[in-house]
């Protein structure tokens, strides 16, 4: 989990940072759980049981697979974008916002996340400034009022990136005014891309996903974490583009795991 | 010996993850030690950070040279501390 401060999670009245939350999460699971593998799963046949799961040249059976592989950072597309990776060109502001300090820096994206990143932002850098390609901002009420009252947060509204520019290391940014088609340059130490987000599903077979690549669930009571394949369950953003929240993905979590629970009794019952 | 340095800073949620590979390897390899270095917190660190000039996080340095920037996977990791052997 990348964001920043979580305000909404039950039973941290006063907030919890993101990767906090995620450590506790962790060590909770370890308690249930013989073994976590911290691998990147390549492919998966589903077409028989048991599922495989092949992660590093390593084959995993299962009786039942939750997919809950969740959605990452969506990048702009440039090519002078993934040569800057790492150096100034970013999608993580608690990773890297360190860096920036007393440095200006960019924010592409208008949603929350992009809001999130922008107000965290401010506190360790120099000054942010927030490219945004539309008039108005996505992002909810309560961020928008922050970001407003801020005054180390500047925008540029009705923009688009065209190139980010710099030779070794970020030192700019090419917009282009969507309206009036005039190109502009914003000098900036670093850039952070926050334009939504692309679910994790490249290794699963295409007729498992929607339209946008999102896993598709059947949805209703029980079964609401099912998919197209009997087994196979799924929680979190990796389905969710809705809600999106760490709460409703730990909800769904507990939703996968009781419909996999009942799926696995069934069979049993069924013998 | 070869050693694998993961920076690191205190917020970064995907930092270990990096160090959990970075030890796996490490356990299937055999002569390599496994470092961590937080460059927010560690003055020390922070001299690192400016030595290779690092913006982002984890990066890994395998005997000081930067190898990875993001968390590699198994098999890439592997391979960069078997050349370094």
């Amino acid at each position: 989990m990348i964001a920043t401060d979580v305000e909404d999670f039950p039973g941290f009245p006063k907030g919890v940072k993101g990767p906090e939350l995620t450590r506790l999460m962790r060590e909770q699971v370890e308690r249930f759980v013989e073994k976590i593998a911290d691998v990147d799963v390549s492919t998966v046949d589903f077409s028989k049981r048991p599922f495989k799961v092949v992660a590093e040249n390593k084959t995993y059976l299962a009786k039942v697979v939750i997919v809950a592989t969740g959605a990452s950072a969506k990048w702009l597309g440039l090519p002078n974008e993934k040569r800057l990776i790492g150096k100034g060109v970013s999608s993580c502001a608690v990773c890297d916002g360190w860096f920036f300090k007393g440095k200006h820096i960019a924010v592409i994206g208008g949603g929350d996340t992009a809001l999130r990143e922008a107000l965290y932002l401010a506190n360790v850098t120099g000054g942010v400034t927030v490219v945004h390609r539309r008039s108005e901002l996505r992002a909810q009420e309560v961020l928008q009022k922050r970001a407003f009252a801020d005054k180390r947060i500047k925008f540029v509204w009705n923009a688009t990136v065209d190139d980010i520019l710099g030779k070794d290391r970020v030192d700019g940014l090419k917009l282009k005014d969507v309206k009036t088609g005039k190109a502009s340059e914003l000098k900036v130490d670093g850039v952070f891309v926050a334009i939504g987000h692309t679910p994790n599903t490249g290794f699963l077979p295409k007729q498992m996903l929607d339209e946008k690549g999102f896993v598709a669930i059947k949805g209703g009571v029980p079964g609401h974490s099912s998919t197209s394949v009997p087994g196979v369950f799924a929680a979190g953003d990796v389905y969710d583009y809705t809600y999106m929240q760490a709460v409703t993905a730990a909800a769904g979590g507990c939703i996968a795991a009781q419909d996999a629970h009942r799926f696995l009794e069934a069979e049993k019952g069924g013998d | 010996m070869v050693e694998v340095n993961v920076l690191k800073t205190q917020m970064c949620p995907h930092c270990p993850r990096a160090t959990a590979v970075a030890k796996k390897v490490a356990s299937e390899l055999g002569g390599v030690q496994v470092k961590e270095t937080y460059l927010d917190t560690d003055p020390a660190g922070q001299e690192i950070a400016v030595k290779h000039e690092v913006m982002s996080v984890p990066t890994i340095l395998i005997n000081d040279r930067v190898a990875f920037v993001g968390v590699p996977n198994e098999s890439a990791l592997r391979k960069a501390i078997e050349e370094a052997q």
